[in-house]
Formats: structure tokens, C-alpha cells, sequence
């Protein structure tokens, strides 16, 4: 994989709870501009760890130390002073692995993010609403009933509704710990269409437990074990030619 | 040996009927003694309470006329004590559970709360007297007598807005902070929006208690009676439960009394029913 | 971008508003004792404790008033501290999810009901009831005791529910699937598990007892005398205080700011130990040794049940 600009950059990163053992260990990984970039790995391996250290919610929501640089577009994140952090995290947006889709309208739950980042107008705000769901394939099924609470949708439309959120903010990178771990399989499918008919507007990591979800959509892939990054390649390559046993090991299905 | 094994003269079964038999019945009779005062008490005074007695002012020392003036005096210094009572109780709650781990400050804030809870009302009028009457100069006032309540309200408000606020899901705040808000915001934007009924379910309850409250404002507001509606904070006043007591205390009227006290019984009634329907369907959203 | 609050400035203004209840608390502390505190050290604490009661003739001692307040609190725990368990142990142990759903906001709803409609209660129903059946003026501690013990109960309810509800489901289970009826279960297995908690209810239940102030002095006569039946009149420290207060000056003013001093200091130390025992609460291990004891004990009897 080369790539001389990549759009993050994960230097020597090693993040631990407490005193406890590093869940991640000493992490150097390139993300390239505009691809989808999947993290697969048992559970335990630190894949989750590694997504909410880069818009750094690992820090300020779990306590966790984290040594090493995370690099978006050359600027470390890890640097970032508290203020300047709301402001990173719009760039950075994230989806959870359960849908959390705020106890409040599918407009409001859209619109929360741009109104706390200063965006007024009503004419702005529903332009940004209906975008926004476009682009997560969302608009047609819930057009009509915008003012409807979001806890009424299915868990699919909350999970597209939580992606149409972020996009509300035009982040520059969507971070995505498990987002289809609860679903469906058509659900499943319609997030992934919708990952790659967005892959040139973002860049995307997908955090997945599901080895094939990661072969049917990610560009690249990183496998990681027990905290530590075994194997990082191109997708195709890495299913088809790993390097290392372990990945050959868990890719094919014998532990994890 | 052990008790167990020495030659029972009754069966567990039998046993366990009989407790079951009397501790529902001693279930029963609290309830019945409860319920006993209310029917006692608002049956012989809702006779008396009519639209004068509520819009009236009292003449002959509270032997005839209305209450007006109490109960105008009673929510002005319920009004003011919550007012205080409210920032300050959800101020705490939000420090003690989103900005603090549990450590030194909190058990000394925790324990602060927990004995103000537990000092007796006269304590709060002894130092409201001295302290907003005598020192600060405010003399009887609907403004020392709102401090006071405030003062006694407090721990109430922090309890049950903490309670309320622990019980919002954690997943709503890393939302929040993943679409860009700040600590500060995911509070007053998301948190405390869900945890509002909660909030206000301490708030409903701490009217209860300065509505129903006569130790701490008898010394704060005073009791002197007032045939005119207070107009300004620094009005004494004497509230409707100072004026109940004055009437059943000093014999005035037996009617009266009951018509107050009626008043006031179906007013706490109402509150309360209120304050722990909003708790139940707050509750049940979460689980 | 718009404006935003510094984190820190949030952080260090919401640590000062946390801080006013320990604020609140110790400005009634300094005030208290600054207006009482000169006189208990002029009449000196013994005699402050033992002497007679006589403003007229500047005497100032509560003596009287603290076997007041000990004997209708005594008699209201004597009252409210048993019905109040068994209402707890109904609630959290025995009523079904729908009685219980209505039976406790109904007792905490009652709870609410005014202390004056109680001594006005006492007053019109209590005292000619205790006058025309058992004797005496009908004003007494034992009208007192009466009256303050149905007042403590939402207080000793609360807390041992609370405190039931507080002990794993395992416990119950584990006893229950050992062959032990409910009623066993409860009362050597739930019960000792929750001992802690319910001690705190009733020290608690005693606090609320020892302050209650309009109720008291609307029943229990008021007389400063020595009681020597439940029938008599009693004056306990707060009706001392809320009594006199009003037309009180000078060192009688002071004498009841030290009448306030002492029932701050019992509170105080009532608080205390209350927190202390529900700290206790939590050390998990008396209460596993309190369960395997409790097996072994329902346990023997199945196994040798001629033994002895």
C-alpha cells in the first residue's frame, strides 16, 4: 500500500485504561484520502480503542492515556486543547454500534450538530436535512415525517439517521465502531451501498467484528490481535495473500 | 445444635402464614391511619371552603372571612425558595456526577447535603432569624422567609436531580461530544432536557415541603395577620400553614381550621401525586 | 463560531455552587453557636444540662427538656420503628408489582401531609380519645409518642426499602433454593443482609423524631415538669424553643439559641452514625458469611433430622 499523503496518520500509538495493560500497542497505520479502511480483529484487539482515540472521545469520555500522535492532515489531534476539540470532532464524526439516535425528532437530531457549530436559518437547516438524508439513502423513507420522534424508526433507519447526522456536519472523516453489528442483513447492505456511493466525499474506517463485511466494502484493511497491529494491506490482497499465519488464521475463520 | 433443628413447634409453612397475616396487617393500618387523617380532615372542611374563603381576607383574627393573603403570602415564599433552591440543587448534581469522580469532594458535598437534610426545621428558623431577620436586616419578610425555605429545600432538589441525571443514558453524552458539542453543552443541551422530569420532580416536591413547612417561616416570615395582600419581598406574611396553626393552636375557629387545613392537605395532596406521576413516567422511559 | 464558556470557568463556577450545601451548613453552624454558644459557656455545660428551667429568674437548664424529647422519641421509635419495618418489608418483599406500585407513592404521597394537620389531628381526635379512655389531661408524651411515631414512618419506610431492595436477588434465590420458605428467607437472610441499612432508617427515623417541632408541642402539654407516666405532660428541646421565641431577649433568648446548639449536636450526631452504618451497607462480606451460615442452618436439619 502506498501512499504518500495519507489523510490520518496513526504514529506509535498506545493507548491504556488506568493502570491496566495497553489495550493498543505502539500503532503506525496510514489512512488514504477518500477510501474506506476497515479494522477487523477479535474482541479485545483494540480496534474500538484506536477509533475513539482518534476524535478522542477514548480520552475525555473513558480516562485513557494515550501516548503517540494521531495525525489528521499533519496536525496531531492529541493536541488539541479542550476547546479546540468540538471543533475536531465535527471533522471526525462518529456512528456507535448501537444506533443512538437522541430522544427527540429525526429533524432535531439532525439538525443538533450544525445549530451547536453556529449554522442558523431555517431555509439552511432543512436544506442540510434534506442532504443530508439523501446521502444516507434515508430522505424517501422518512420525508414525511420528519417531526416524528427518531426512537420510532427501525434500527436500520436509526443507524443511517446517526450516519445522515454526521454527514449534517460535512466531517472529513466517519468513523464507524460496529455499525452494523445489530442489523439485519438488508440493512446491512443498505449501509454499505451507501458507504461507497459516499466513499468520494469521505474517508471512511469502519470498525467491523464481521470478516466479509470487510472484504465486501474496505479498500484497505487492518487486522489487529490482543492490541498489537498484525497485518495492514489492501483489502484484496490481504484476503487473498495474508503475510502472517494469524491473519491467514482469522480471516479464514479458525479463532475469533 | 442449631435452632433449626430443634423440634418445631410449628412449620415453616405456618410460620410464614402468620408473619405474612401481620405484617400485611400492620401494612394496613398505616395505610389506614394515612388515609384516616386526610378523609377526617377534608371531610369536615370542605363544607366551609368556598370561593369567598379562598378570595377573602380574614377579619376577627382569622374567626371569619378568607385566606387570601396566606395563600398569596404561602406561594411567594414557595416560589422564591424554589427559585434559589433550583440552580443551586441541579448546579451540585451535575458537578457531582459529570464533572467529578467519586473521591474526597464529593463525600464532603455528599455528606454536606445529607446533614442539611437532616436538620430539623426550628434550626432553620433559629438561624434564619438570626441570620436574615437580625443580621442581613431583612426583618419578617416573604425575602428571608424564601432564603430559608431555599436553605431547607436544597438537599431535596440535589437528591433527585442527581438520581434524574445518573439515570440518563451515558450513550447520550458521547453522541453529543462526538457532533461537536462541548462538555458544558452535551450537559444543558442533552442531559439535563432528559433528565428534566426527574429535576422537576424534586422541584414538585420541594414546593410540597415549603407549603406544608411552619417552624422555619414562623420566625423568618412572621406571623402577624395581614388583612392585605403582601406586595413587596420585604413584606412579613404569614403563610397558610402558620395560620393553620395559629387557628387550631389558639381555638379561634373550629371551622376555619378545617377549611384551611383542607386547603392544605388537598394542595400537598395534588402536589405530590403530581411530582411522583411525572417520577414513574420518567423512570419507566429508561428501563 | 459563537462564544463558548471556557470548560475550566464551568468546571471551578458549578465546584462553587456544589460547595453551598456544605456553604449553608456550616454558616447555620457559626450563627447557632455565635448566638448560644457565650451563654452555655457562662451557665457552664453541666449546669446548662442539669439545672431548672426558670427564664424568670435567670435559670437557665434543659434537663427537663431533654428527658421530654428522650421520652416521646423513645415512644415514637417504640411506635413507628416496628410498623415501619413490617410496611418495608411488605413493600420490597411481599406485595406484588402492582399493589406495591400503588402502595408506596400512596405512603410517601401521605407523607407529605403537614406536621400541623398531625398535631391538629392529635388534637382533635388523639387527646379526647386518650382523656376518655385511658385518663389524664390527654396533652402527654404518650400522645406525643403517638403522633411523632406515625410521622417518623415515611422516614423509617424510605430508608429499610431501600435497604431490602439493596440485597441481591442471589441472596433470596440462594436461600429460597435451598428449601427455605419466603418467610425465612426474609428474616435470616434479607433481614441480617440489610441490617446495616435498616439501622440507619430507624437512627434516621430518631432524627426526624428529636426535631419534629409543631406536631410536639400542639400534643404533648408542654409543662416543664419531670414525667412520671407516659400520661404526663412533657416539653421537649424544640417546643422549648419555638414556645419562648417569640417574646424571648437577652440571656433568654441566648439560653434557647443553646437549647438549638444541643438538638444540632444530637442531629449531627445522629447524621454520622446513620452514614456510618449505611457505609457499612456496602461491605459485602459480613452478609455472604451471614448467607453461608444461614445455608448450613436450613440445611442441617434436612440432612440429620433425627440428630439429638
Amino acid at each position: 500500500m502506498s501512499n504518500a499523503h495519507p489523510k490520518l496518520d496513526l504514529c506509535e500509538l498506545t493507548i491504556r485504561y488506568g493502570e491496566g495493560p495497553a489495550v493498543a500497542r505502539n500503532i503506525s497505520l496510514g489512512i488514504a484520502r477518500n477510501s474506506i479502511h476497515a479494522f477487523i480483529g477479535p474482541a479485545g484487539s483494540g480496534k474500538t480503542s484506536i477509533l475513539r482515540t482518534i476524535n478522542l472521545l477514548s480520552i475525555d469520555v473513558d480516562g485513557a492515556t494515550v501516548t503517540g500522535r494521531v495525525l489528521l492532515d499533519g496536525q496531531n489531534v492529541l493536541e488539541a486543547t479542550t476547546n479546540a476539540r468540538a471543533e475536531l470532532r465535527r471533522k471526525l464524526g462518529m456512528a456507535f454500534a448501537t444506533p443512538q439516535p437522541l430522544p427527540r425528532s429525526i429533524y432535531e437530531n439532525l439538525v443538533f450538530g450544525p445549530r451547536l457549530a453556529g449554522v442558523r436559518g431555517k431555509a439552511v437547516l432543512d436544506g442540510l436535512v434534506e442532504s443530508s438524508l439523501r446521502a444516507a439513502q434515508l430522505w424517501d423513507e422518512v420525508k414525511d415525517r420528519l417531526t416524528h420522534s427518531a426512537l420510532a424508526l427501525s434500527g436500520g433507519q436509526q443507524q443511517r439517521l446517526c450516519i445522515a447526522r454526521i454527514i449534517a456536519l460535512e466531517p472529513e472523516v466517519i468513523l464507524l465502531d460496529e455499525p452494523c453489528s445489530g442489523l439485519d442483513p438488508i440493512s446491512t447492505l443498505k449501509i454499505e451501498q451507501m458507504m461507497q456511493s459516499l466513499k468520494s466525499r469521505f474517508t471512511w474506517i469502519i470498525v467491523t467484528n464481521n470478516t466479509k463485511q470487510a472484504a465486501r466494502v474496505s479498500d484497505n484493511t487492518a487486522f489487529f490481535l490482543l492490541g498489537d497491529l498484525i497485518e495492514n494491506d489492501t483489502t484484496d490482497k490481504l484476503f487473498t495473500a495474508p503475510v502472517d499465519t494469524r491473519t491467514a488464521d482469522y480471516i479464514e475463520g479458525r479463532f475469533g | 445444635m442449631s435452632a433449626a433443628a430443634r423440634r418445631r413447634l410449628i412449620t415453616p409453612r405456618q410460620s410464614q402464614f402468620c408473619a405474612r397475616v401481620i405484617l400485611w396487617a400492620m401494612m394496613a393500618a398505616t395505610l389506614a391511619v394515612l388515609v384516616f387523617i386526610v378523609l377526617f380532615v377534608v371531610k369536615r372542611g370542605l363544607a366551609h371552603v368556598s370561593w369567598e374563603f379562598l378570595t377573602g381576607a380574614p377579619s376577627l383574627s382569622g374567626k371569619a372571612g378568607g385566606v387570601l393573603p396566606m395563600i398569596v403570602g404561602t406561594l411567594a415564599v414557595t416560589a422564591l425558595g424554589v427559585a434559589l433552591a433550583t440552580p443551586l440543587g441541579v448546579g451540585t448534581a451535575i458537578y457531582l456526577t459529570e464533572y467529578t469522580r467519586e473521591g474526597r469532594i464529593t463525600k464532603i458535598i455528599r455528606f454536606g447535603a445529607e446533614c442539611l437534610a437532616g436538620v430539623p426545621s426550628i434550626i432553620f428558623g433559629l438561624f434564619g432569624f438570626v441570620f436574615f431577620v437580625l443580621v442581613l436586616g431583612f426583618g419578617w419578610s416573604i425575602l428571608a422567609g424564601g432564603l430559608t425555605l431555599a436553605f431547607m429545600i436544597l438537599p431535596t432538589v440535589i437528591r433527585t436531580s442527581e438520581e434524574a441525571i445518573k439515570s440518563v443514558p451515558p450513550s447520550y453524552r458521547e453522541v453529543a461530544l462526538s457532533l461537536g458539542a462541548s462538555k458544558w453543552e452535551s450537559i444543558v443541551k442533552v442531559v439535563l432536557p432528559s433528565a428534566m422530569p426527574g429535576i422537576l420532580t424534586g422541584v414538585i416536591l420541594g414546593v410540597g415541603r415549603s407549603i406544608s413547612e411552619t417552624a422555619a417561616v414562623i420566625f423568618t416570615s412572621g406571623s402577624s395577620l395581614s388583612k392585605v395582600i403582601p406586595t413587596s419581598l420585604f413584606d412579613g406574611t404569614r403563610t397558610l400553614a402558620v395560620h393553620f396553626y395559629q387557628l387550631a393552636r389558639e381555638g379561634i375557629s373550629a371551622d376555619k381550621a378545617y377549611a384551611t387545613a383542607t386547603v392544605l392537605v388537598l394542595a400537598i395532596l395534588i402536589i405530590n401525586v403530581t411530582a411522583y406521576a411525572i417520577m414513574s413516567r420518567f423512570m419507566k422511559r429508561y428501563r | 463560531m459563537r462564544f463558548r464558556l471556557p470548560e475550566k470557568v464551568v468546571e471551578r463556577s458549578l465546584l462553587l455552587v456544589a460547595m453551598s450545601s456544605v456553604a449553608i451548613l456550616l454558616l447555620i453552624t457559626v450563627f447557632i453557636f455565635r448566638e448560644g454558644g457565650p451563654l452555655l459557656v457562662q451557665v457552664g455545660l453541666g449546669n446548662f444540662f442539669s439545672g431548672a428551667w426558670d427564664p424568670q429568674h435567670d435559670q437557665y437548664g434543659i434537663a427537663l427538656m431533654v428527658v421530654g424529647s428522650f421520652a416521646v422519641t423513645s415512644g415514637a421509635l417504640l411506635i413507628g420503628v416496628p410498623f415501619g419495618i413490617a410496611c418495608a418489608i411488605v413493600l420490597a418483599e411481599m406485595a406484588p408489582p402492582r399493589a406495591r406500585s400503588i402502595l408506596k407513592p400512596a405512603i410517601e404521597v401521605l407523607a407529605g401531609i403537614p406536621s400541623v394537620v398531625y398535631g391538629f389531628m392529635g388534637i382533635v381526635v388523639l387527646l379526647p380519645m386518650i382523656r376518655t379512655h385511658i385518663g389524664g389531661p390527654g396533652a402527654s408524651a404518650l400522645a406525643g409518642s403517638i403522633i411523632l411515631g406515625i410521622m417518623v414512618l415515611p422516614t423509617v419506610i424510605g430508608i429499610s426499602v431501600d435497604a431490602l431492595q439493596a440485597v441481591p436477588r442471589s441472596y433470596r434465590e440462594a436461600s429460597l433454593a435451598l428449601g427455605a420458605t419466603q418467610w425465612q428467607t426474609i428474616r435470616r437472610v434479607v433481614l441480617p443482609a440489610a441490617r446495616s441499612g435498616i439501622v440507619a432508617a430507624v437512627i434516621l427515623g430518631m432524627g426526624r423524631a428529636v426535631g419534629e417541632t409543631m406536631a410536639v408541642i400542639m400534643v404533648a402539654g408542654n409543662s416543664v415538669q419531670m414525667p412520671h407516666s407516659p400520661l404526663d405532660s412533657v416539653r421537649t428541646l424544640t417546643a422549648n424553643i419555638a414556645l419562648e421565641m417569640g417574646y424571648a431577649a437577652g440571656d433568654h433568648r441566648a439560653a434557647l439559641f443553646a437549647t438549638g446548639i444541643v438538638l444540632f449536636v444530637i442531629i449531627m450526631i445522629l447524621n454520622t452514625l446513620a452514614n456510618l452504618a449505611r457505609g457499612r451497607l456496602k461491605k459485602r462480606s459480613v452478609v455472604v458469611v451471614t448467607l453461608a451460615a444461614t445455608a448450613a442452618d436450613l440445611v442441617k436439619p434436612r440432612a440429620k433430622p433425627e440428630e439429638q
